[in-house]
């Protein structure tokens, strides 16, 4: 089996859905920016028309994110008409999907030289869709399929006994980690600023200017728990999941470099990681933030690596209650989970965050000599989980 | 002068809500105040801005109404440039304030503007001393009671220089544009309604305390039982501001032949000195505890529980006030003397501003009526009460009564004599067709049908909806143009009758009784919806439940602007059935809008009728689509009927074309689907119960059109089958029965 080898990744800053950053921009313009920004990364003899296909992830792939958004992003990247593109659903580890559907292409020589990534507009497309629907058969089985996120996140609070303290402490923590990080420049390797539209107006109507945009910007350095104790819970009447305990709506766009053994050699690319292996799972859809701590063990099974082989580890925070529930459920060792924060501070941008937590796992490692072993998972709605390992290639 | 632009002098909060009323009517209003720091000039008039277009909380009818709003201050926006034809002035009571605001106005004023001071208290004379002899005759005084929006009375006072033009000009515009109801006042202190409302109020608490009767006890006797606000006194003290009365009062002793009329009272002495002033300091007479009101207790200086007052009067009372009027003359007992001589005592002090406040005692009547919200102005009262026996005891027991009293020897009004200045809808009527128990149908400017609906309570009943049909019967044949569907009183209707439908469930008869009247209700209204000549209907007040659906399916509605409509069945475990949720889906279905918007607006619809929203405005009503945009909302809500026979003889004379039958694609069993995830989703998450959700869920059943597959055509009719069915099966259904029961015994929705 051909080894597959990740050569270049990056990901936009994330930007707050409705009225943030990316408020006036397109998901194919951002995600062609970043990809055009990664394809540079990459060292040696690389040129973009080698890439064979674009595969990017989206959870909701349609309207401005429909038409098959990969293909438009390929072109506006500045690829040659020869670079085919598809899009990928798995909700929320879409990003991550596309990383393993790429990898295992390469690994089993179907291919030499791919881009995967994810892009998620949240401003452009709301959550459900433009025109939500429902299987009424699934409905009438009460199996859950039609829960909101949040009242799943309050499920698994219950039947995982986490408390509402648990929550909001997890929650400061996560942006107290994520501040540290973005104020010594912990995500500058990382981040591909893109440039966006920024509108304001004058008495002549609207003024539109070109900015740069490469901050994160949903961390709230004052989240402080006697705060997010006040704030009310939204999808349960007396539960405990709060708008703060959960990942806000965002923004935001991610890819990464695939390349096999023989090209890495062949091109003199400097490889970063090796694909090890990734796992989905399903679970109760009621529950659907435990789903990583089951596609953990199964991932780890998989690789024949155990937990504690994992040097580090990031777990998108959905939500407060799952991440707890998972760390819990799944032992991982919390000062090698989100060391940087996560997705409550940092927004989760669904298609994409499976790519932009790549990114920020590799660009982590580079910074820890001693770590070897790395994993991106997340929960994934309607009831699955997915894990993805990575071996970071040191000289 | 046509009055359409205004400038409010004032960012407080009763010139804010001015200036919310102004821009509710359609003018164009700037609202300013002094001037703050140079890098916030705006400052103070601003907030007023914000808080008028408060996102949450409007005061406008509609957002979008603040395009006619701007702000600004004393110093830069006083231009004169502006064209505005009116500047309402509501700053702080003080004369040198008053005089220095009014002193930059007038610099820049146009020739014809006018002026008008809102003061409770300042005489108009003093203020007007900074106009030149010109501007003197644009000014008086215009005194709004608050909340504007909601009271009716606006105090005009006009003094020496006032022209009879100005006063015509403001008269008419305060009735025609903004909808209130005038009362010429004389210059004289605190004007009519404060000078006669402090009064009584002033007089009772000086008796109570002199004959002992507590706060309680005085509030259960001086309330409703003798038309007056439920409050009673003390009650309406807290709301209006001990301080506030305790300044009329004071004022009013300054001036010797009032001060025996106005006396210092020991309890609201103590409670100035605790700065207690009622409401706006959470604290007065009353407190609120953490369930009920506690009352303060003079005697340990501190707030208890009030017992529950037991005088052998109140058991004579009922909610007929002439009855109640002559149990009080007849008293004996110590409790119903005292209400005795406080009607007395008010109808003397009234007697006595005959013309001093007021030229015509009318006026006075009017003021505590539109002002003070009493039922009966005092010499309604009187007369209720029975003029001579009434003169005879006064004069017996007081001495001499003012002299246009003594002379006179018939009631104050007849039979027909009503306060109100409108023109009544007899005005209109040439002949009467019927007068039934619940409709009387008459004949207005020779061709109109005029409908009212009478029925008690203005319910919607089975005879009403024979009656309609058989209106529309004639409207149709006969050689009528038109037809106007109306009701008086406060309300339009506030829906079907709960004691039959709860009777019904008793009675086991629920398909055998409901389901035919059903059937005649979709009948009757379908008639009225597809009627082949033009049929407008005047709401004012509430219209629920039925009398929602029946200005539902009026094909033309004119609306005054405080119309709160709702379909509210949920809240006694049902479903809206006559035709309410038909012509709600036909509305939304019958768009050319994409299926996604058809879903999103049903979700809306859905949502609103499960919690049985209703509007807080006939704007307000236009978002939730009962009304639609061509109907016409009128802020004047007493012209209803003469308007709503315009715009029917308008549309009579227009090419009507009736409403079409239309079939449209049902959004079937995959929106049902959906509504039915979203409510799962708020049962799980205990934001509705069980029975919510089942209610609610028939309400998705019915506007999905159940659960038929996709691209299935339906209509109207089909889906008041399913309104029908979901209805009866609700009605039988315990849990219905008991949500009904417990409204109709405490008048508030059970949540079981």
């Amino acid at each position: 089996m051909e080894d597959a080898y990740i050569v270049a990744y990056g990901r936009s800053a994330a930007g707050k859905a409705k009225g943030g950053a990316m408020a006036h921009e397109r998901p194919d313009e951002v995600a062609a920016q970043v990809l055009k920004g990664v394809m540079n990364r990459v060292d040696g003899g690389f040129q973009p028309a080698m890439v064979e296909d674009v595969i990017v992830g989206n959870a909701f792939p349609e309207s401005l994110q429909g038409q098959n958004i990969a293909r438009t992003i390929s072109m506006l990247a500045g690829m040659p008409e020869s670079v085919p593109g598809q899009t990928v659903n798995r909700f929320c580890s879409s990003g991550l999907q596309t990383i393993a559907i790429a990898a295992n292409q390469i690994r089993s020589r179907q291919a030499d030289i791919l881009a995967a990534g994810g892009v998620e507009l949240m401003s452009a497309v709301p959550m459900g869709g433009n025109e939500p629907t429902n299987s009424p058969v699934l409905q009438d089985e009460d199996t859950g399929v039609s829960y909101p996120m949040g009242l799943t996140a309050e499920m698994v609070a219950e039947e995982y006994s986490v408390s509402r303290k648990d929550q909001d402490s997890y929650s400061v923590q996560s942006h107290q980690r994520a501040i540290k990080a973005r104020d010594s420049g912990r995500f500058d390797d990382e981040i591909i600023p893109i440039d966006v539209n920024s509108v304001s107006y004058d008495e002549n109507g609207p003024v539109v200017t070109k900015e740069s945009f490469r901050t994160d910007e949903l961390i709230r350095p004052d989240t402080n728990l006697e705060t997010l104790e006040e704030l009310p819970t939204i999808f349960k009447a007396g539960g405990t999941v709060t708008a703060a305990s959960s990942a806000p709506l965002t923004d935001g766009t991610g890819f990464v470099i695939l390349m096999s053994g023989n090209k890495v050699k062949e091109l003199g690319v400097t490889p970063i990681a090796r694909f090890v292996g990734y796992k989905a799972v399903g679970v109760d859809p009621k529950l659907m933030g435990i789903g990583p701590a089951y596609a953990i063990p199964e991932v780890l099974e998989l690789t024949g690596l155990g937990v504690e082989d994992m040097d580090l580890i990031e777990l998108n925070e959905a939500f407060a209650s799952q991440t707890v529930a998972t760390i819990r459920e799944a032992g991982l060792d919390t000062e090698k989970t989100n060391v940087n924060g996560g997705a409550i501070a940092l927004g989760h941008p669904l298609g994409a965050s499976g790519a932009m937590l790549t990114a920020r796992l590799l660009a982590e490692m580079k910074k820890r000599p001693a770590s070897k072993y790395g994993m991106v998972t997340m929960c994934v709605g309607v009831g699955m989980g997915a894990a993805g390992v990575f071996e970071f290639i040191r000289d | 002068m046509t009055i359409r632009k205004a400038t409010v002098l004032g960012a407080g909060v009763m010139g804010s809500q001015i200036a919310a009323l102004l821009v509710n009517a359609g003018l164009r209003v700037k609202i300013l105040d002094i001037a703050g720091d140079r890098d916030e000039p705006n400052e103070i008039s601003k907030k007023a801005y914000d808080t008028i277009t408060d996102k949450k909380r409007p005061q406008l009818f509609d957002l979008s109404f603040a395009s006619n709003l701007t702000y600004g201050n004393f110093e830069e926006d006083l231009t004169g440039d502006d064209g505005t034809d009116i500047y309402i002035e509501a700053v702080k009571e003080d004369l040198g304030i008053k005089h220095e605001v009014w002193d930059k106005v007038r610099r820049t004023a146009g020739d014809r503007t006018l002026f008008a001071t809102n003061t409770s208290g300042i005489p108009i004379a003093s203020i007007s001393k900074v106009f030149d002899d010109s501007e003197k005759k644009r000014f008086f005084g215009m005194h709004f009671f608050n909340p504007p929006r909601i009271m009716k009375l606006v105090e005009v006072i006009p003094y020496a220089n006032t022209s009879s033009d100005a006063l015509e000009e403001v008269q008419l515009f305060l009735e025609d544009v903004l909808g209130k109801g005038v009362v010429i006042a004389n210059d004289v202190p605190a004007f009519v309604a404060n000078r006669i409302g402090t009064q009584t109020m002033n007089d009772i608490m000086f008796r109570a305390e002199q004959q002992g009767f507590s706060i309680a006890e005085t509030d259960a006797l001086t309330g409703r039982n003798i038309g007056r606000p439920g409050t009673g006194t003390y009650g309406l003290v807290d709301l209006v501001g001990l301080d506030i009365a305790v300044t009329v009062i004071r004022g009013l002793q300054q001036i010797p032949e009032e001060k025996q009329f106005f006396h210092d009272t020991k309890i609201a002495g103590t409670l100035m000195e605790k700065g207690a002033f009622g409401k706006k300091k959470k604290q007065g007479f009353y407190k609120k505890g953490k369930e009920d009101y506690l009352v303060f207790d003079p005697e340990s200086n501190d707030y208890i529980t009030p017992d529950q007052p037991e005088f052998h009067i109140l058991g004579k009372f009922g909610r007929d006030l002439g009855a109640n009027l002559d149990a009080v003359f007849n008293a004996e007992d110590e409790a119903g003397r005292f209400l005795w001589e406080t009607l007395r005592n008010n109808f003397y002090y009234s007697a006595l501003n005959v013309p001093k406040a007021a030229s015509d005692y009318a006026d006075i009547d009017r003021a505590m009526v539109w002002g003070f919200n009493w039922k009966k102005g005092p010499f309604q009262l009187w007369d209720m009460m029975g003029f001579e026996r009434v003169k005879e005891r006064m004069e017996n027991e007081l001495g001499e009564l003012p002299g246009w009293i003594k002379k006179r020897d018939t009631p104050f009004y007849s039979e027909s004599d009503s306060i109100e200045r409108v023109t009544p809808v007899s005005e209109f009527t040439d002949s009467e067709i019927w007068n039934r128990e619940d409709s009387l149908l008459s004949v207005a400017h020779s061709d109109q049908l005029l409908l009212k609906l009478q029925s008690r309570n203005n319910i919607i009943s089975d005879d009403f909806a024979g009656d309609l049909i058989e209106s529309i019967d004639l409207l149709e044949n006969e050689d009528y143009s038109s037809m106007v569907i109306y009701a008086e009183g406060r309300h339009f209707s506030v829906g079907a009758d709960l004691y039959l439908m709860k009777k019904m469930h008793e009675d086991n008869r629920v398909e055998e009784i409901v389901g035919p009247a059903i059937d005649k209700l979709h009948e009757s209204f379908n008639r009225l919806k597809y009627a082949l000549k033009p049929v407008v209907t005047a709401v004012y007040g509430k219209s629920l439940g039925g009398g929602c659906e029946l200005v539902l399916h009026s094909p033309i509605v004119v609306a005054a602007s405080e119309t709160y409509m709702g379909l509210v069945e949920a809240g006694v475990g049902l479903v809206p059935s006559g035709g309410g949720l038909a012509e709600m889906a036909d509305r939304i279905l019958s768009t050319g809008h994409m299926q996604n918007d058809k879903q999103k607006t049903m979700t809306e619809v859905m949502t609103n009728i499960a919690f049985a929203k209703v509007s807080t405005n006939a704007h307000e009503a236009l978002k939730y689509k009962y009304l639609r945009n061509t109907d016409t909302i009128i802020l004047n809500a007493e012209k209803r009927v003469e308007i709503a026979l315009e715009r029917a003889r308008y549309e009579s004379e227009t090419n009507y074309i009736p409403k079409p039958k239309v079939n449209y694609t049902a959004l079937g069993r995959d929106y049902k689907a959906l509504a039915k995830g979203q409510l799962d989703a708020q049962r799980t998450g205990n934001f509705i119960s069980d029975y919510d959700y089942e209610v609610t869920l028939d309400v998705a059943h019915v506007l999905s059109g159940g659960e038929l597959p996709r691209n299935t055509i339906i209509n109207q009719g089909y889906i008041q089958k399913l309104e029908k069915e979901r209805f009866l099966t609700l009605l039988q259904n315990d849990k219905t029965y008991n949500r009904i029961k417990h409204m109709l015994e405490t008048g508030k929705p059970l949540r079981n």
